[in-house]
Parts: C-alpha cells; structure tokens; sequence
C-alpha cells in the first residue's frame, strides 16, 4: 500500500499494541466477532505475561499485551470511554482515546445489525463533520462500539475526498 | 485498496487511531515534520477542543485530540511510558522507574509498518533528526520458554529453536509515546499460535477453547 509520508515508507500499522485484562476475552472478540485472525502468540518466560498479534490487513494489525499485574482500567485518563450509546468523553495526553477501522459506506447498516446480532451494543450511525462553508455534505460517517475492555472502536467511511477545505477547522 | 483479513466485516484500513496530545502545534510540527505525514483535516470541538488528522497510507491514517482542560498525563496507565535508550544495550532503558506497562483498555505503544531493509538508514534518519532510537531489536526467541534477545549475538552457543520474526527499532513521540517502526521477517504460519489465551484472574481456565483452535487449523 502506498505511503502517504514524504519521508519513510510507511504502510500502515504493523500494530497497534493495546492492553486486555482477560486474552481468551479479546480473542473471541477480535478473531470470533471481528474476524481478524490471530496470527502471533507469545507467552513471557516467568509468569510474564502475554501478547497476542491479529491481522486486520494485509499492512495492518492490532496486538494485546496480557499482563497479570497490569494496572486497573481507567476509563476518562487511558482511554475516553463508553458512554452508553457512543463516545463518553476525554482522556489524558498520551492516551488512545479510540481506534477506527475503515469499512466500506454502503455497508454500515448492514455491519450494525450485524454486530448487534452478536450481542454488541452498537451506536446508530453518526454523521460527521459539515463542511467550513455550511453546505450539507459529511465528511465521514460512523458507528460506534466496544471491545471487551471498555476501549471504544468505530466503523468509520468517508462519504467524499478530503480536500483544502478540510483544513480550515470546520466546528464539529 | 489493502486486502481486509476479516471474513466477516470489510476492513480496508484503520482509518485512524484518535490519541490526545498536550500541545498541537509540537504534535503538527512531529507527525508532519519529522515523519512526514501530510495533515488533512482540523476540526474544532463544541467545547474548545481541536483534532486533527494525518494520512499514514491509503487507508490508514492517525488523529490527535487538543483538549484544553484534558485530564493529567500518567505515563505508565495510560500509556507504556518512553523510558529512553540504555546507552549500554541500545534497547530501551526499562529501569527509569517506568513500568513498562499500561492500564486494561490503554494503549500500549504504536508500530508502523516498514520495509525491514530500511530499518537501519529509518535509525540514522530519526537520529539526525535529534530523535532518540533505539538499535535494531530482533526480538530473537529461544528455548523451550521463549527466552528473548535483542540481538544474535546475546544467544548462547547451545540455543535450540531459535526463531526471529519482527525486527523493531523504537522511538519516543511527544507526550512520551513509544513509537516504532517494525518489518516482518517472515511470514506467518499455523504454528506461530500456539498458547492458550490467558485469563483474567477471577476467571476459570478453559482449555476446551485451545483444542477447538486446533481442530479448526487441522
């Protein structure tokens, strides 16, 4: 896939390493419900610990460390948090506030009814983002969700190409 | 467009992954700057807050909320914490005190996807840059429990079952983020799933789970 930088060949995330406090959880979540395959197990000598790697493109991945001592959750400073139908709120600096995956438009329907069918509570779709200029036109739209964990994730489309105008700090 | 690996959802890319950051213009100035990552989108929030978006690839892209009254930083809760290079091993330093860990539901830390035969000029570049690096971590595995070293020539003369399949070098981001720029060695096999997910504490084993996987890989 082409990368976007000018200055390293970068071709998306060769992972994203987050954190779970039950790694059979995450595994019927991410490979059971998600479908990305996990392709990587690592286990650290000692009673280390764990860490898992999932496929979700061909240039993509997401990884879960398991550590028995990890620290507690702390929804609103390591991440932003599930406020029931959607995004709760903030988190500190530093912090995955939440993760989106893109998926094709037209199929955002379908893959709410879909993941609810699993037993995933699910936002409607959101719409996002008009243009500077106050035209209609979104910029993307969403829904909402969470892993085991708390972490919120998103389905997300463009419905057009991002263009100067996107620059200009349009109000959300 | 960049072949999704689900079977049951379409997945073309993370479109982004949303962090906070404690100042955007050293953000701007680091992601676009440094990394090169063209900036494509600024959104103002309701409440004074700000985000923006950069393009990593096609379908992969990383975004960074400002918000003006955000929670404190705690590195080492909300993220794995930069602990610097050890200027001993050129890994990082794990002995500052940082953990190495982070909270159930944080992120940890941040790889992107490059090609292995530019890791070492990658190193130089961030260097030069006046960004700290690490040296190449081979992430070496052997023994029968997965014993680790960074580089070949800390495997003692009698390792058995030697294995190697990312290389990483790691470097810090602002907010004290590790960042890394990691390559496969090789592809991935059935082989390299192997241990049975573990559980939370309170939570009873189940290995039934383990051999259902392995049935399935038949």
């Amino acid at each position: 896939m082409a990368s976007r930088s000018k200055n390293f060949e970068m071709r998306g995330y060769n992972h994203i390493a987050l954190v779970c406090s039950d790694m059979q959880n995450t595994v019927d979540f991410y490979e059971g419900i998600l479908g990305f395959p996990l392709v990587k197990t690592l286990e650290f000598p000692g009673g280390g610990g764990q860490h898992f790697f999932f496929q979700v493109t061909e240039d993509d991945g997401i990884a879960f460390f398991y550590f028995p001592d990890a620290p507690a959750a702390a929804p609103g400073v390591a991440s932003a948090g599930w406020g029931g139908s959607s995004i709760a709120g903030k988190a500190a600096p530093g912090a995955m506030h939440h993760l989106s995956f893109e998926v094709p438009l037209e199929k955002l329907p379908e893959y709410r009814d879909k993941l609810r069918a699993a037993g995933v509570e699910v936002s409607e779709i959101t719409r996002h983002a008009p243009a500077v200029d106050g035209d209609s036109d979104d910029l993307f739209n969403a829904i909402y969700f969470k892993d085991p964990d708390g972490t919120v994730l998103e389905f997300s489309s463009y419905t057009r190409t991002l263009s100067e105008k996107d620059l200009a700090g349009a109000h959300a | 467009m960049s072949a999704s690996k689900s079977d049951k959802f379409e997945v073309r890319g993370i479109n982004h992954m949303a962090l906070v950051c404690s100042d955007l213009q050293e953000t701007i100035d680091y992601y676009s700057g440094i990394l090169g990552l063209p900036l494509v989108r600024r959104v103002e929030l309701p409440d004074g807050g700000q985000q923006v978006f950069f393009q990593i690839s096609d379908h992969s892209g990383i975004s960074f909320y400002h918000f003006p009254d955000a929670p404190t930083a705690e590195p080492g809760i909300a993220n794995s914490g930069w602990g610097g290079v050890d200027p001993n091993t050129g890994q990082q330093n794990r002995n500052t005190g940082r953990s190495g860990k982070s909270a159930h539901g944080s992120m940890h830390h941040v790889a992107f996807d490059i090609p292995l035969s530019e890791q070492e000029k990658y190193k130089e570049r961030l260097r030069a840059a006046g960004i700290p690096c690490t040296e190449v971590n081979h992430h070496i595995l052997y023994g029968s429990d997965g014993k680790q070293a960074s580089h070949p020539s800390q495997i003692p003369d009698d390792a058995e079952s030697i294995d190697e399949f990312v290389n990483s070098i790691y470097f810090p981001g602002p907010d004290g983020i590790t960042l890394e720029f990691a390559g496969w060695t090789r592809p991935m096999v059935p082989d390299d799933v192997k241990h049975v997910p573990a559980r939370a504490a309170q939570s009873p084993a189940r290995p039934v789970v383990q051999e259902k996987r392995a049935t399935a890989r038949g």
